[in-house]
């Protein structure tokens, strides 16, 4: 037999073991065996050395074992067992999603070199146990991009305003004092009833993200402008974004209803908002986000995705308590008590109290 | 006797919150007309640090003080006092649960600190916890 055909043989033999191989990792989900056969580490004499063996090959000799052959020799190889322990291919998504500040301030994309992402890596394995290193690599959909905070100003400015606040102090303390990879969990910030109408930022197969943060604070990543990854695309992305958002903002407005209330001076206006008597029993309660006071003139203003809410409140004048009844919305608010307040709608005057 | 301490960190009003703020305790909220009933599951931590994080500054010290009460007080009366309270600092939240007539003040601690307590001491018959 010629060499030449010799060579064509072992080629088509080591393509169709690895696609035998990539069938079963896809199986199986087992992401690290797909990224450790789509990185070539499986070379065509590793598999002819070791797949020469009865035990991987069914009786009749004609068909190869795959399933015995990955568990039983490939997984439990050194090579195959340094590769999982790499976490540069384990974590190449995330470290091919890097987000940092501009000298402006704006957020950019980072693109960083082997020796920066190796220094990654160091920080990560440093600053997370294991139990905890072993979650974020299965649930790679819960951590999809990493930032890279340069000092504690930058990392607070990435927490949500609604997130707890103990925790957020004990991870700027952390962040500023043992320079280690923090994890802002968005979970912690926003309620599950929420989830569904958040965006992939926040959230990612019906799961909370979670955003990993580089600890810069000694600048230790060196990054220079050449890191920063096409900022003048970025820009024009937000630019496309700003104007998006004016043009949503437009048509917010356009389809927002205004209600002018004429207050009696029997209301209580708190720091949160204002207690409108409705009876001797009840009152509504209208947050400060969905108002606006002019002396005696309240205007209510129905922002299209304003997650305050109006409610009614059961009270009890002289014990100072009250008990929640139920929220209402604008249109039911109008129409249900019309007749006790001087209440028009914009533009159109639609009834007068004391008529 | 009036139980009174400066909370240093946030672990602190973290641990009150979670000993204290439990259900069917009534809560009053910073400058709120009406106590409300802490209904089960429910968490007013969330809402306290929105509120203490928008009032306080750097250098307030906030202050914690607890007290047990000989007889049966009314939430009405427990308002009177934060009413008056009120005239000598800012009050973040008042807990007061009924069943073990047990109150809890978080407020900022000032110079009226004293007469705070004073207040607390002459104007409700403490029980000795």
């Amino acid at each position: 037999m010629s060499s030449q055909i010799s060579k064509y043989k072992d080629a088509y033999f080591y393509s169709h073991i690895i696609s035998l191989i990539k069938e079963y990792a896809i199986q199986h989900n087992d992401r690290v065996l797909i990224k450790y056969i789509n990185s070539n580490k499986l070379s065509s004499y590793e598999i002819l050395n070791n797949l020469d063996n009865e035990k991987f090959l069914n009786k009749d000799k004609l068909e190869i074992d795959i399933v015995s052959f990955v568990e039983e020799y490939l997984v439990k190889s050194k090579n195959y067992i340094d590769f999982k322990n790499d976490k540069m291919f384990i974590l190449d998504n995330l470290l091919n999603n890097c987000k940092g500040y501009d000298e402006k301030g704006n957020i950019v994309d980072i693109k960083l070199n082997l020796e920066q992402k190796e220094k990654v890596i160091k920080q990560y394995n440093e600053s997370f146990d294991n139990e905890v290193k072993k979650y974020i690599e299965n649930n790679t959909d819960e951590f999809e991009e990493i930032f890279i905070a340069n000092n504690h100003l930058q990392f607070e400015k990435l927490f949500p305003k609604t997130y707890v606040e103990t925790l957020k102090e004990q991870a700027i303390t952390r962040f500023r004092n043992d320079s280690v990879m923090e994890a802002i969990r968005y979970g912690l910030a926003y309620p599950e009833e929420l989830k569904s109408a958040m965006s992939r930022k926040y959230v990612n197969n019906n799961k909370f993200k979670t955003l990993l943060v580089f600890n810069n604070n000694k600048n230790i990543l060196e990054l220079t402008k050449e890191n920063l990854k096409e900022e003048t695309k970025e820009l024009e992305k937000n630019k496309t974004k700003v104007n998006e958002t004016i043009e949503k903002q437009e048509t917010k407005e356009k389809n927002n209803t205004s209600i002018f209330i004429t207050l009696s001076g029997n209301e209580k206006e708190t720091y949160k908002g204002i207690y409108l008597p409705i009876s001797d029993e009840n009152v509504l309660y209208i947050p400060k986000q969905l108002y606006k006071r002019n002396n005696e003139r309240l205007e209510i203003v129905d922002y299209n995705g304003n997650t305050a809410t109006m409610s009614e409140y059961r009270i009890d004048n002289n014990e100072h308590k009250k008990c929640w009844i139920a929220k209402i919305g604008i249109d039911e608010f109008y129409h249900k008590y019309y007749r006790l307040y001087e209440i028009q709608k914009e533009k159109e005057v639609m009834s007068y109290a004391g008529n | 006797m009036v139980h009174a301490k400066i909370i240093n960190d946030n672990n602190e009003i973290h641990d009150i919150l979670v000993s204290k703020a439990k259900e069917n305790t009534y809560y009053l909220m910073y400058d709120d007309i009406f106590f409300e009933k802490i209904k089960k599951k429910e968490n007013i931590s969330r809402e306290f640090y929105t509120i203490s994080r928008r009032i306080t500054n750097s250098k307030n010290r906030i202050k914690h003080i607890s007290f047990k009460l000989k007889d049966y007080y009314t939430i009405k009366e427990i308002y009177e006092l934060v009413e008056l309270l009120r005239r000598k600092t800012i009050i973040l939240l008042t807990l007061f649960d009924e069943k073990i007539n047990e109150c809890d003040l978080l407020f900022i601690s000032n110079e009226n600190d004293l007469e705070i307590e004073h207040y607390i001491n002459d104007f409700i018959e403490i029980e000795e916890i």
